[in-house]
């Protein structure tokens, strides 16, 4: 009996311990994980759809508050700002959508008249050599110079074409789009 | 024996992978340039230090019944921990490792430490052993990472190291080339070892 | 070892099987292998030009060094006399294509002989065919300079074949069932068509395999399954929907197939022994063959079929008859 005891006081204690000193570790790395992610995943997306700018758009980011939705859950936006000579032109932000197989993280440039500058697909995981062809620039050039109104496939009277054999994908990156340039208004209140 | 023999015996006579051959599963995997093969070995020694020192200190409050499970969430701990700490601070490698950083955790060599030396050996002792057994697996991993990447991209670190008209012979990088990699460094250490036969 | 007995010299020595005495010895069967590949050379040269001459020499004289050095470094008798290398040599070129640069030869046979064969212990302990582990290693290395083909330019006599400018498999991947239509069958048979070096002229191959056949070195088992079983397996196809699958004569004969059923899957040491494993090991092979044709993410699928059956060739080998005698254990 005394073993049983010791043997289940030790292992809660070590379990209880490794529990406690592993939050800690995950509380004390979620800022310089979260640089690394944007340095290393969002920062060459940013760069892709933002140009002619003279600041540190990942230095100079900004959390917005950008009201509550349907179920009054706090809506929060990292932004990166695009300066020149400390003048905000241009801004960047990421959204998401559902794919064909999971979600596709997206970073949109947006210019204070609510035009893309650019897109660039930074997560997804659509099928290769199909989905995953709209990484290609082939694609995601076609974005530049639209707006919430021309986002939409050429079928539907917008002008994007889709990729070939790969509709769900290609709609999943619209609508991403589109549930960015939604939240612009909000986001121009804010900085521009 | 001494603290320094514990700690230098895991550079020849119990070199992991090629001496225990334990651990291949990561020695196979993620050597296919020399910098995987330093980012995994690493990772692992941190795991490896740590675990046999805490083990050490518990072993004799830890009842041998249940001694597998506890060594087992020690080493998951910092298993989860390297990992953290990778994607904090070396996210590049994060990626390049992908699974094999949580895979640390059922690598035969930090159990078998553990079970095998760290519980029946004094604090000092566990430590010097997890050091020259962690940095013995990184340079092998090294070693091997530094061959099949020379001999199947031109370059080591990164860097490009044959003449320009070198042809990579593809196959080193693929798993096959793993294996014969592994089999002729095998070779090679025990034609050594027997003709410097162990005193 | 202690002396157990008085005498000096032992009278008798027993040995294990098996006891029956030939005087078919490694020299005899490399040799007349050696002899049956000369057609399908001299069908190369007639094509491709005497590069492909050359490319067997560069083959063969590697092959040769590379198991002297081995033998030597191994401190193992030498046996590069027993005709093994040159056959190793001369297959290796003959299954590439005539415009193979130089040094891809010479590391290819290198492999082959160090990594396919010399690892192991030397000739007849490798368990896997060292001519195509030497062809595996290179076409997974350098898949451009494997698949550089040249047109066949016959040196006298007949006209080109200009029908297709890649070799026939390759067409019927790239191109489907349609661009073949008009290539006259005996163009592929006797192998004006682009190619391997020894593997285009069926008509060579099969001189070669019927002379290993009559001088009883090889038997009918596994050549016959093997392109049987492809043959049928095509078959099935074809009759399936012949707008996808191509008539499966063409299969037989483009590629290396009979050159594969005669020569390759025959290697002793790396097939089945017994009858029935042996056709086992045929039908094993051709499956595989058109299985990798059609859906493979390569073109021709011979090597890795033979490659694949010379692993299972352990079971195959438990495939034996029944032992004369035994009785059943009774409990």
């Amino acid at each position: 009996m005394r073993d049983l005891i010791k043997m289940v006081v030790v292992l809660l204690v070590i379990c209880t311990t490794s529990g406690v000193v592993l939050s800690y570790v995950n509380e004390a790395t979620i800022a310089p994980r979260e640089y690394q992610y944007i340095k290393f995943v969002q920062e060459p997306s940013i760069k892709a759809v933002l140009s002619g700018y003279n600041n540190d758009p990942v230095k100079d980011r900004m959390q917005l508050n950008l009201g509550e939705d349907q179920e009054g859950n706090p809506v929060e936006k990292v932004v990166f700002p695009a300066k020149k000579d400390g003048k905000t032109f241009e801004v960047a932000y990421s959204a998401a959508a559902k794919g064909y197989h999971g979600p596709i993280e997206v970073m949109v440039g947006v210019d204070p008249e609510g035009t893309l500058t650019g897109i660039s697909i930074m997560t997804h995981s659509e099928t290769p050599g199909l989905g995953a062809r709209i990484v290609e620039p082939k694609f995601t050039d076609q974005f530049a110079g639209l707006d919430l109104e021309t986002t939409k496939l050429s079928a539907d009277g917008g002008k994007v074409d889709a990729v070939s054999g790969a509709t769900f994908s290609t709609l999943g990156v619209i609508t991403a789009v589109d549930a960015a340039l939604e939240q612009f208004p909000q986001i121009k209140k804010e900085i521009f | 024996m001494s603290v320094v023999k514990e700690f230098t015996k895991g550079f020849w006579q119990e070199l992991p992978p090629f001496r225990l051959v334990l651990g291949l599963c990561p020695t196979l995997a993620v050597t296919t340039a020399a910098e995987n093969g330093v980012g995994m070995g690493l990772a692992t020694t941190f795991v490896l230090v740590f675990s046999n020192v805490l083990v050490s200190i518990l072993r004799k409050l830890i009842p041998s019944k249940v001694r597998i499970a506890s060594y087992i969430v020690v080493i998951a701990s910092f298993v989860v921990m390297a990992e953290l700490l990778l994607q904090a601070y070396w996210y590049p490698m994060y990626k390049a490792l992908g699974i094999f950083v949580p895979l640390i955790v059922v690598n035969c060599i930090i159990l078998g430490r553990a079970e095998a030396f760290a519980s029946k050996n004094p604090i000092i002792h566990s430590f010097a052993d997890g050091l020259g057994i962690g940095l013995g697996f990184t340079l092998s991993l090294t070693v091997l990472g530094s061959i099949r990447e020379i001999l199947g991209n031109g370059t080591i670190f990164g860097t490009s190291v044959m003449w320009s008209t070198f042809e990579p012979l593809k196959f080193m990088v693929k798993a096959p080339g793993a294996f014969v990699c592994l089999g002729f460094l095998l070779g090679l250490m025990n034609i050594i070892s027997r003709r410097r036969p162990a005193h | 070892m202690e002396k157990a007995t008085s005498l000096e010299k032992p009278i008798l020595r027993v040995s294990v099987a098996p006891h029956i005495q030939q005087k078919i010895t490694t020299s005899h069967l490399m040799y007349n292998t050696l002899i049956a590949l000369v057609p399908a050379l001299l069908a190369g040269i007639y094509f491709f030009g005497f590069a492909s001459l050359k490319l067997a020499l560069i083959c063969m004289a590697t092959a040769v060094a590379c198991e002297a050095g081995m033998q030597g470094v191994m401190g193992r008798k030498l046996t590069i006399k027993n005709g093994s290398s040159l056959v190793l040599g001369l297959l290796f070129a003959l299954i590439c294509s005539p415009e193979l640069p130089w040094w891809t030869a010479v590391l290819g046979v290198a492999v082959a002989v160090i990594l396919g064969r010399g690892i192991y212990g030397g000739l007849g302990n490798n368990p896997f065919n060292a001519v195509l582990v030497g062809w595996a290693v290179m076409k997974i290395s350098f898949a451009a300079q494997m698949a550089t083909w040249i047109m066949p330019e016959p040196l006298f006599g007949l006209e080109a074949g200009g029908y297709i400018e890649y070799p026939p498999l390759e067409v019927l991947r790239l191109d489907g069932v349609d661009a073949l239509l008009d290539l006259p069958w005996r163009d592929l048979f006797i192998g004006n068509v682009p190619g391997a070096i020894g593997t285009v002229c069926v008509a060579a191959v099969l001189i070669g395999g019927i002379y290993l056949l009559a001088r009883r070195i090889i038997t009918w088992h596994i050549p016959v399954s093997f392109l049987a079983s492809a043959w049928l397996f095509g078959l099935i196809f074809w009759l399936i929907d012949p707008e996808v699958y191509a008539n499966p004569t063409i299969y037989l004969l483009s590629g290396w197939m009979v050159l594969g059923a005669f020569f390759l899957a025959t290697d002793k040491g790396t097939v089945p022994v017994t009858a029935p494993g042996m056709i086992i090991f045929g039908i094993g092979c051709g499956v595989i063959t058109m299985i990798i044709r059609y859906w493979g993410g390569f073109v021709d699928g011979v090597a890795f079929a033979i490659l694949l059956m010379n692993a299972l060739t352990p079971l195959l080998d438990r495939v034996r008859p029944r032992v004369y005698g035994r009785v059943k254990q009774v409990a």
